[in-house]
């Protein structure tokens, strides 16, 4: 039975993994800290999955400033984190990810990313996707992105008749929507498309 | 689908590792005891008849040296024992322009490298680096007419002295970290290019690299500047032979890309397993230019090299591709790093590497993004192929972005061979270690292309041989 953990914050905090456990977290964030968070997640049951998917919503001068420790430490583990930001203002997010896979975790598969849309002049990020890999027999990735609202695929939904706001509103929402996938929880889901109307509320002017 | 006649042959050529290690019995003239103190630098400075700044230049950067800490992350460098290094010698009293003049054991140990006759033809001109000073330096002579100098460093400061004086240490300070201090304090040799405005070196110029004297390291300093509009292509090779004590090889090459200008630097290293490899490669791009660090890392005990481009001003462009194969015992902490501090500059950043038996590669990188850089672009591939479970494999790249207008992109990937690829290509008649090979080629491929022909053969062949007995 697959538990999932709904969280409004990267939390300082350990998780152990238990044999053949399953776990989805998922993080809607929209406010900051300060200093660093330290989150850890241990798979250290044989065949246990976790997979992580936090939405960062930052405005005014808010800071998100975590690391993010995965530690596949038994056979045919799985750690999977996602990670989407979008920022104005002069908010600020920066993730490191510390992965590791050690000697003995062989069939790990383990994934990494983290893509951050800067929405205003004064928003910044920092992105940190660091890989440790002690072994061969593992499936093992990661990716990062920063950037702002694709002027091409603005142009075009522009073409098509939308203002500009709507337009923007539509990119960011797409934007999210891309991990909502993976989420089974409709409740969960609504929450998030609520939290990135209210957020482009806010930042519309 | 029959595999390709030069396939073929790539694969039967894994040639006989004994042609890498051997070494060759040479007279030095004058080598410093081991060890380093203001003395020893003092010597060094009159030996080469420098002018009085550049001794100033060396004892500063020896206070330097020892106010650093050793670096606390990367590769382990506790077995460096700084007392126990010759830092510099000198094996005659001048650098030859004329073969005939080289003596005849250090001939030697060229040929059995395969140098002269091959790369001749190639290579407009040849520096070879043997035990810590040029021996042997011809350019072409069109070259020379157009203005363009290739000259060991030591033979610059003396020459052009101006010129020199204007860049030596402005893309790396002495203070840029603790190897950089030493590598200003005791240099010796290296490079020092200078192309005119509009100048187009047609052919790559190059050096070849050897350490031959049992304990001593090697300083080489290269300095390379690209005058406005013009281009030049920088290729260093380097084949070690095998001794039974540690060395180390500390090298800075500054390299100034001027408006327009575009500069590829080429490496091919294939350090002897005992050899500390720790070199500070930097170049400055300025409005337009274009920088190239292409970066093949073979062998070695321990290698850390990042080469570094800044992107000065508006419209530069900078490219880093790297290539690392740690296999037993060694630790290849190779990367790129790319400062852009002008709009409108993109950059690059692609490294492959492969581990096996036990060898570990990592991947460390930066890419920072000062605000107001706006509609900067840039992206970082790294990938990493694993052949056994013995080996490791780290990555760590760092995006800091501080500007909105800008698309940042990076991905990495790590595989092992595929029993399926391997299965597969065993059906078409190929021994396991073959499969394993092609495989391993085809993997390093994108990168060896970029390669100038006779390199990417030689880096063929290496990589053959390291694959030698690596399967059953």
């Amino acid at each position: 039975m697959k538990k999932i953990l709904f969280l409004d914050t990267i939390p300082d905090k350990t998780i152990i993994l238990k044999e053949d456990e399953e776990l989805l977290v998922v993080g809607l964030i929209t406010t900051g800290w300060s200093g660093i968070r330290n989150l850890i997640i241990n798979a250290k049951g044989r065949g246990s999955h976790c997979q992580c998917i936090f939405f960062i919503l930052g405005t005014d001068s808010s800071s998100f400033d975590a690391k993010i420790q995965a530690i596949h430490s038994a056979p045919k583990t799985q750690i999977k984190a996602r990670i989407r930001s979008a920022l104005t203002d002069k908010s600020s997010c920066s993730v490191e990810g510390a992965w590791s896979i050690e000697k003995n975790a062989s069939g790990a598969d383990t994934y990494f990313s983290h893509h951050t849309l800067l929405l205003s002049q004064g928003a910044s990020a920092k992105t940190a996707p660091f890989l440790e890999i002690k072994t061969d027999d593992v499936k093992a990735g990661h990716s990062a992105s920063v950037g702002k609202v694709d002027e091409d695929a603005l142009f075009y939904l522009l073409s098509r008749g939308l203002s500009e706001q709507q337009a923007r509103a539509m990119m960011v929402q797409g934007f999210f929507e891309t991990e909502l996938a993976a989420i089974d929880d409709e409740e969960i889901k609504n929450k998030i498309r609520e939290a990135v109307t209210t957020f482009l509320a806010q930042t519309k002017n | 689908m029959a595999i390709p006649q030069k396939t073929k042959k790539m694969l039967t050529q894994t040639g006989d590792n004994s042609a890498f290690s051997f070494r060759t019995k040479t007279k030095s003239f004058f080598a410093s005891q081991k060890g380093l103190n203001a003395d020893i630098i003092r010597e060094i400075s009159r030996q080469k008849n420098e002018p009085q700044w550049m001794l100033d230049f060396r004892l500063h950067a020896y206070e330097v040296f020892l106010g650093k800490e050793m670096p606390r992350w990367g590769a382990d460098l506790s077995g460096i024992d700084f007392d126990n290094i010759r830092y510099y010698v000198r094996p005659q009293d001048k650098s030859k322009r004329s073969w005939d003049d080289v003596p005849k054991e250090i001939k030697d140990t060229f040929d059995k490298l395969g140098i002269p006759e091959a790369e001749k033809k190639f290579l407009a001109g040849t520096g070879a680096q043997f035990e810590s000073e040029m021996i042997y330096h011809s350019l072409a002579e069109n070259l020379a007419k157009q203005g363009v100098i290739f000259e060991s460093t030591d033979d610059a400061i003396k020459n052009h002295p101006e010129l020199f004086k204007k860049y030596f240490g402005t893309v790396i300070p002495p203070g840029d970290n603790k190897f950089a201090a030493l590598n200003s304090a005791v240099w010796s040799g290296g490079s020092f290019i200078y192309v005119p405005k509009g100048v187009h070196v047609e052919l790559p110029l190059q050096a070849y690299f050897r350490i031959n004297t049992e304990n001593m390291g090697q300083f080489e300093r290269t300095l390379i500047i690209a005058d406005e509009g013009s281009s030049v292509h920088y290729v260093e090779g380097c084949t070690a032979p095998t001794y039974s004590s540690d060395s180390l090889h500390s090298a800075v090459v500054e390299i100034i890309v001027k408006k327009g200008a575009r500069v590829q630097y080429t490496t091919i290293q294939n350090w002897s397993g005992n050899v500390y490899n720790l070199v500070t490669k930097r170049a400055m791009a300025y409005e337009n230019a274009e920088m190239f660090w292409l970066d093949c890392n073979l062998g070695s005990k321990v290698t850390m090299k990042y080469p570094s481009i800044i992107l000065r001003e508006r419209g530069a462009k900078g490219e880093i591709q790297s290539l690392a194969f740690a296999s037993k015992g060694q630790h290849q902490d190779a990367g790129g790093k790319v400062m852009h501090l002008a709009p409108d500059t993109s950059s690059t950043i692609i490294s492959k590497s492969i581990s096996k038996n036990g060898g570990r590669s990592t991947y460390r990188g930066l890419v920072k993004v000062i605000k107001g850089a706006k509609n900067v672009k840039t992206r970082v591939v790294c990938d990493a192929l694993m052949l056994d479970k013995d080996s490791r494999s780290d990555t760590y790249p760092t995006m800091d972005i501080k500007e909105e207008d800008v698309a940042i992109a990076h991905e990495a990937t790590v595989a092992s061979i595929g029993e399926d690829e391997l299965f597969y290509l065993m059906s078409r008649g190929l021994s396991e270690e073959q499969a394993a090979t092609l495989i391993v080629n085809g993997f390093a491929n994108p990168i060896i292309r970029k390669l100038p022909m006779e390199y990417a053969v030689e880096l063929n062949r290496l990589l053959a041989l390291e694959m030698t007995g690596s399967v059953g």
